[in-house]
C-alpha cells in the first residue's frame, strides 16, 4: 500500500459567508470567526451553503449571434477570440454544504456551539491546450494535455467550536473538526502528449485513478488491468474510507465602541484517504498510417470507417493497471478572513465595513476584498449589501435576515459582476458565486 | 405587517436582479453545429498498395483486353512475372509418306535429301507492337525438330534470322552454324537451338530460313519409322518469345476521360480545402500523367452529358516518372481539392485524363505484371475545419 500526499484542484471556500459578519441577528458567525460570539442559545436545523467558483466563465463558451446562441466550436467563432478568453488552467469546483444540525450556548464568558453537517466538493481543471488542439487542430502540435484532472469527495463534519470573551475587546475562539470520509474520486492525467500531424497521431497518457468505495470493489482481470465492468459488492463496510482533522482559530477585537476587527483562518487540516481502487495507465497511443490499404478498402468511404474502427480499437487498448492501493492525504485549501465593521455613531443601526478574504493553497488561491453597508434597524430585521473586487474580477453580495417569532432566516448571496445566462445557473464571466439560507431559531 | 411589507419589496427587488443576460437565453434552444480544427488538420493516411497490374488490373485479362485483337492471343504471363509475347510455328513440315514419294527409288539406299529454303515468315505482331509503340526485349527463338525414325537422322543447314522495323527495314541478320551439322537422335522431339538476340535488337523477327535443308536418310525411309502410329511428321519449327518493353518513343492516352459512381460524401463536413501529400513509388516504365482533373457535377440521368463543377479548383495535372522493379522512380506529389466559395460538394465524379510515356534515359524496360504504383506514405491536410453531422 502506498501513501503519498496529493494536492487537490478543489478550492472552493468552505463556510465563508462573509455577509452574516455584518447582520447583528446572525446566529451562524462562528463559522466566519470562532472567536464571534451570540448572547443566547439557539438551534439550527437545516442549513444550506452552494459555493462555485470558476476562473472561466459560460461567456467563454457561448456567443451571441444574429442567428441565436452559438458555442465556442462554431464556425462563426475565430480561435482568437475565443482563446483569449480563457486561463492556462480552467479550474471549476463546487461545494454544497448542509448543515444537518447545530447547537450554539453560552456559560459565562464562553460560547459553546456544536454541529454536524455534510458536505460534498467536486472539482475540475481542463488545460488551455485541451480546448486549442479542438478549435484550432494540429497547427500547434504537440500539445500538452498535463493536468486535466476530475475530482470529488463527500465529507460528513462533525464540530465543536468555543469562543472565550477574554477581556471587554478580545475574544478568541477556535473550531475542531472531526472529517469522516464517506467517498472520494480522483481522476488526473499527470502526463498527456497529444502529437498531430502529418507522420503521426500520437498520444503519451500517464493517468492515475482513485476511487475510495469502501461498498465495491474493481476486480481486475487477467492482466492485471481493472475491470469495470466486474464490480463486487460488499455488504457491510467497517470503516468510513477517510478521516481526518481541521481546525479553525480566530480572534476579534472592539477596541472602541462600535468598532469590530476580525480575524480567522478556517480549515486548516486535511483529510487521510484510502483509495481501494486505484488504478493507473501508461501507455502511448500512436498511429503513423495504414500499412498497405488495398483499393478495396478504400472503397465506399472505407477510409473514414478504417479511422473510426482504428480509434475504437487504441481507445479499447488504452488500459488502466491496478495498482496497489493508495492512501494519500489532502490538504483542504485554507480560507483567510479579515473583516471590519464599524456602527456610525450618529446612527447605530447603520455600520459600514469592509473584508477580505483569501482561499486556497499554494499558487491556487482566490482573494477578495469588499466593502460593505449594513442596516439593522430592528432586532427582527438586518440588511447588508456589499462590493469589491477579486482575483476574478468585480464582486458583490447581499444578505437578508428576518426574524419571526424566534425563527431567524437568512438568505444571502454573493456573486461576480457580468450577469449570468437566463434561466441558468451559468456566470457568464469568471466568478465565485456563493448562496446561503439557513433556519435558527432562539432558545 | 411593516415586517411583510419590507420583506416582499426585497422579495420582488431579488427576483428582478435574478433574471440573467437575454442575449444568452438557451432557454428555447441553440445551435450545436461543431467545426473542429479550424485552422487545420493533418493525420498520416500511410501505405496504399501495391497498385501492380497484376493485383489492380486483374493480371493480364484486363491487358489483353486492352490491347485487343491479335495481340490478346499472344501474350502471357512468364515464370517471374515478366508480359511475355509467345508465338509458334513450322518452318518446315513433311509427311514421312509423301516423303517417300518425293524420295522415290533414290530412298533405296542411304540418300541425302535437299528440301532446299525453308523460309517462314512471321509479321503482324511486330507492326501491332510498333503501333502501340512498344518493343520487343529479350528475344528467345527456340528451333526445335522432330525425328519420326529409330536411326539417328543428321540434317544440314544454315539458319537465317532477319529483322525488321516498321518500313520493313532490315536492322539485324543472324547466321546460325549451330544446324550446320546436326544429328538428330532416334524417335526425338524437342529442342535443337536456343538462342537469345543481343540486347540492343529492338525490332521483331520477321522471318527465319533453314538455308539448304539436307537430311540424309537411311534407305528404305518408311522401315525406320519408330512407330507406325505415333509420329509421322519430320519437322522444324520455332518458338518465338519476347518480352514487350516500353521505349522511350512510347506515348498512349489511356480512354478514361471520367469516373463516375465515387459518392465520397463531402459536403456534410463543410470543407473548404483539403490537401493530399502522397509519396509514390512507380515501377512501371512510364511516366504516368494525369492531367485536365475536374470535379464533375452529379448527373440526374445516364444520359446527361458530364458537367464539371467550376467552382471546385482541384489540382491542375500531376505526373509520376517512370521507373523499374530494380530502380523504382520516388515522388512527392501535392494534390488540393478547393472551393472557391461555400463548401466542398459531394463527389461522384471525377474528370481525367490520363496519358503514358515512355520514361527517358531508362532504355527497353521490360514490361512485367509486378510493376504498378505504391503509395509509400501519404497523409491528409484539411483546412478551414471539419463540421461534424449533427447525425
Amino acid at each position: 500500500m502506498s501513501v503519498g500526499l496529493s494536492l487537490s484542484v478543489l478550492t472552493a471556500g468552505a463556510q465563508t459567508f462573509q455577509e452574516g459578519f455584518f447582520l447583528d441577528g446572525y446566529r451562524l458567525g462562528y463559522r466566519y470567526n470562532p472567536a464571534i460570539q451570540n448572547e443566547n442559545a439557539f438551534l439550527s436545523v437545516g442549513q444550506f451553503e452552494s459555493l462555485s467558483k470558476s476562473n472561466v466563465g459560460a461567456a467563454s463558451f457561448y456567443y451571441p449571434t444574429t442567428d441565436g446562441v452559438v458555442t465556442w466550436l462554431h464556425s462563426s467563432i475565430p480561435a482568437g477570440q475565443f482563446l483569449r478568453t480563457l486561463p492556462e488552467e480552467s479550474r471549476t469546483s463546487g461545494q454544497i454544504n448542509y448543515s444537518l444540525f447545530s447547537h450554539g450556548w453560552r456559560r459565562d464568558k464562553n460560547y459553546h456551539t456544536i454541529e454536524a453537517g455534510l458536505r460534498v466538493v467536486y472539482g475540475n481543471s481542463v488545460p488551455k491546450e485541451a480546448y486549442e488542439l479542438l478549435k484550432i487542430g494540429s497547427t500547434k502540435s504537440p500539445y500538452d494535455l498535463s493536468g486535466l484532472e476530475v475530482e470529488g469527495n463527500a465529507v460528513v463534519e462533525l464540530a465543536y467550536g468555543y469562543s472565550r470573551r477574554i477581556s471587554d475587546i478580545l475574544s478568541l475562539g477556535f473550531r475542531a473538526k472531526l472529517l469522516v470520509g464517506v467517498e472520494a474520486l480522483q481522476m488526473q492525467a499527470s502526463q498527456l502528449t497529444v502529437t498531430m500531424n502529418e507522420e503521426v497521431l500520437s498520444a503519451e497518457i500517464q493517468a492515475d485513478m482513485d476511487l475510495t468505495s469502501r461498498w465495491s470493489k474493481i476486480r481486475s482481470d487477467e492482466y492485471g488491468n481493472l475491470n469495470f465492468g466486474d464490480i463486487s459488492k460488499k455488504d457491510k463496510w467497517k470503516y468510513p474510507p477517510g478521516a481526518g482533522l481541521a481546525v479553525d482559530l480566530g480572534i476579534l477585537l472592539t477596541p472602541v465602541e462600535g468598532l469590530t476587527l476580525s480575524a480567522s483562518v478556517t480549515d486548516l487540516g486535511g483529510l487521510l484517504w484510502y483509495y481501494g481502487n486505484a488504478g493507473q495507465a501508461t501507455t502511448t497511443i500512436s498511429f503513423e498510417g495504414f500499412e498497405d490499404l488495398s483499393v478495396d478498402e478504400l472503397k465506399n468511404n472505407g477510409i473514414v470507417k478504417q479511422l473510426v474502427q482504428m480509434g475504437t480499437d487504441y481507445l479499447g487498448n488504452v488500459k488502466m493497471a491496478s495498482v496497489e492501493k493508495r492512501v494519500l492525504f489532502k490538504q483542504i485549501p485554507v480560507n483567510l478572513n479579515l473583516g471590519a465593521k464599524y456602527a456610525l455613531p450618529f446612527y447605530r443601526p447603520l455600520s459600514i465595513g469592509a473584508t477580505g478574504y483569501w482561499n486556497g493553497f499554494g499558487t491556487y488561491g482566490y482573494a477578495e476584498g469588499r466593502v460593505a453597508l449594513a442596516w439593522n434597524p430592528f432586532d427582527w430585521l438586518g440588511l447588508t449589501a456589499n462590493v469589491g473586487g477579486g482575483t476574478y474580477g468585480g464582486v458583490y453580495g447581499y444578505a437578508l435576515h428576518a426574524c419571526f417569532k424566534k425563527f431567524r432566516l437568512t438568505f444571502g448571496m454573493n456573486n461576480g459582476f457580468g450577469g449570468h445566462m437566463p434561466y441558468t445557473n451559468k456566470a457568464l464571466k469568471p466568478c465565485k458565486k456563493q448562496i446561503s439560507v439557513g433556519l435558527t431559531y432562539d432558545l | 405587517m411593516h415586517r411583510l411589507s419590507a420583506l416582499l419589496i426585497l422579495g420582488v427587488g431579488l427576483l428582478t436582479a435574478c433574471k440573467g443576460n437575454m442575449e444568452y437565453d438557451i432557454s428555447e434552444g441553440y445551435n450545436k453545429d461543431i467545426t473542429l480544427f479550424q485552422e487545420e488538420i493533418a493525420v498520416p493516411i500511410g501505405s496504399i498498395g501495391p497498385l501492380t497490374i497484376k493485383e489492380t488490373l486483374g493480371g493480364l485479362d484486363k491487358l489483353k483486353d486492352f490491347a485487343g485483337g491479335l495481340l490478346a492471343n499472344y501474350l502471357y504471363e512468364g515464370e517471374d512475372g515478366t508480359i511475355l509475347l509467345r508465338s509458334s510455328g513450322d518452318i518446315f513440315k513433311i509427311n514421312v509418306y509423301e516423303l517417300r514419294d518425293q524420295l522415290g527409288e533414290s530412298n533405296a539406299n542411304d540418300y541425302s535429301w535437299n528440301a532446299g529454303d525453308q523460309r517462314c515468315q512471321l509479321f503482324g505482331l511486330g507492326s501491332i507492337l510498333t503501333m502501340l509503340g512498344l518493343n520487343s526485349v529479350e528475344q528467345q527463338l527456340i528451333i526445335s525438330g522432330t525425328n519420326p525414325l529409330d536411326t539417328r537422322l543428321p540434317m544440314h543447314c544454315q539458319v537465317q534470322i532477319v529483322c525488321k522495323n516498321k518500313d520493313f527495314e532490315e536492322t539485324y541478320s543472324q547466321l546460325l552454324e549451330d544446324l550446320s551439322n546436326y544429328n538428330f537422335k532416334y524417335n526425338y522431339s524437342g529442342e535443337l537451338v536456343s538462342v537469345m538476340l543481343p540486347s540492343d535488337v529492338s525490332d521483331r523477327i520477321s522471318s527465319i530460313e533453314l538455308k539448304q535443308l539436307t537430311y540424309d536418310f537411311p534407305a528404305n525411309l518408311l522401315s525406320r519409322l519408330y512407330s507406325t502410329t505415333g509420329e509421322l511428321f519430320l519437322d522444324v519449327s520455332y518458338e518465338y518469345i519476347n518480352g514487350i518493353a516500353v521505349g522511350e518513343n512510347f506515348k498512349q492516352s489511356i480512354p478514361v476521360n471520367a469516373i463516375h459512381g465515387l459518392n465520397v460524401p463531402l459536403s456534410q463536413f463543410n470543407l473548404h480545402k483539403c490537401e493530399l501529400s502522397v509519396e509514390v513509388e512507380n515501377t512501371l516504365p512510364m511516366a504516368v500523367t494525369i492531367s485536365d482533373l475536374s470535379v464533375l457535377k452529379p448527373k440526374t440521368s445516364e444520359d446527361e452529358k458530364d458537367e464539371v463543377d467550376e467552382n471546385i479548383k482541384i489540382t491542375s495535372g500531376i505526373t509520376i516518372p517512370g521507373g523499374s522493379l530494380e530502380k523504382p522512380s520516388t515522388v512527392t506529389l501535392h494534390l488540393a481539392l478547393e472551393a472557391l466559395s461555400g463548401c466542398i460538394p459531394d463527389i461522384e465524379g471525377i474528370g481525367m485524363k490520363v496519358s503514358l510515356a515512355g520514361e527517358q534515359g531508362l532504355g527497353f524496360v521490360p514490361l512485367s505484371v509486378h510493376q504498378g504504383l505504391y503509395v509509400k506514405s501519404s497523409s491528409a491536410k484539411v483546412s478551414g475545419g471539419i463540421t461534424i453531422p449533427r447525425n
